[in-house]
């Protein structure tokens, strides 16, 4: 299976990452985990290939600092870890996320989606730097957005 | 002579292209077998590399769901 372009780039935040892969508090019906669906689509994705999913490089290694068993290969093979200095000197964490995302609008395919927890969903939508070309999702439906991706790059 | 542990994931056939394209050892001769395994073709592999003056394949597992939550504990 060749390399897919797929229709948004993703930015995923610390509480996408702990609702959903750490905790599951949400779950794929299929398998394999949420982890490893992300692993070959950031490998798949045509010209962006291990850049296609987006962490803030600050986020990215408090998350090795709070689960020290985590291999950084494996981390880095789910999401790249941005390490813009503009982006990076900025505290405030979600204005972060959303200044990373509009970045990456510049690329093909010209549309980014935020992954984050269900109750983060509204502050990212009432923040005063979002703007409404981003896409924010979350639960179920941030899942559902992964399989199908996954299901298009790794046909079973 | 320091050496540098270095973690990556490659998928199975760039782990195979890695391992043939520079000069390796291998801690156990049975990670060699979990590399070239016709199975893992498609399939993550988490190679730990031990560099100093010579690579050393140190360890390496499949990436699977029970590892990753193993490591998310």
């Amino acid at each position: 299976m060749g390399s897919i372009l797929f229709d948004y780039r993703i930015v995923c935040d610390r509480h996408f990452f702990n609702e959903v892969i750490k905790n599951k508090k949400y779950l794929s019906p299929s398998k394999p985990s949420i982890m490893q669906k992300l692993m070959y689509i950031n490998d798949k994705a045509k010209n962006h290939s291990r850049i296609h999913n987006v962490m803030s490089k600050k986020v990215f290694q408090d998350i090795l600092k709070e689960n020290s068993s985590l291999s950084r290969g494996i981390l880095r093979a789910s999401f790249w870890d941005c390490d813009e200095e503009e982006f990076e000197a900025i505290g405030d964490e979600m204005e972060r996320n959303i200044k990373i995302a509009i970045d990456v609008l510049d690329e093909e395919p010209n549309r980014t989606m935020i992954l984050t927890s269900t109750a983060m969903v509204t502050a990212y939508q009432q923040n005063p730097h979002y703007i409404k070309e981003l896409n924010i999702k979350a639960g179920v439906e941030a899942i559902a957005i992964i399989d199908s991706y996954f299901n298009s790059c790794c046909p079973r | 002579m320091a050496t540098t542990i270095i973690d990556d994931v490659l998928i199975g056939d760039d782990a195979r292209l890695f391992v043939s394209k520079v000069d390796v050892d291998y801690a156990k001769p049975s990670l060699k077998d979990i590399i070239f395994n016709p199975d893992n073709t498609n399939k993550f592999l988490l190679l730990r590399k031990k560099i100093g003056s010579k690579i050393i394949i140190d360890d390496v597992k499949v990436v699977d769901d029970a590892l990753i939550d193993s490591m998310l504990v």
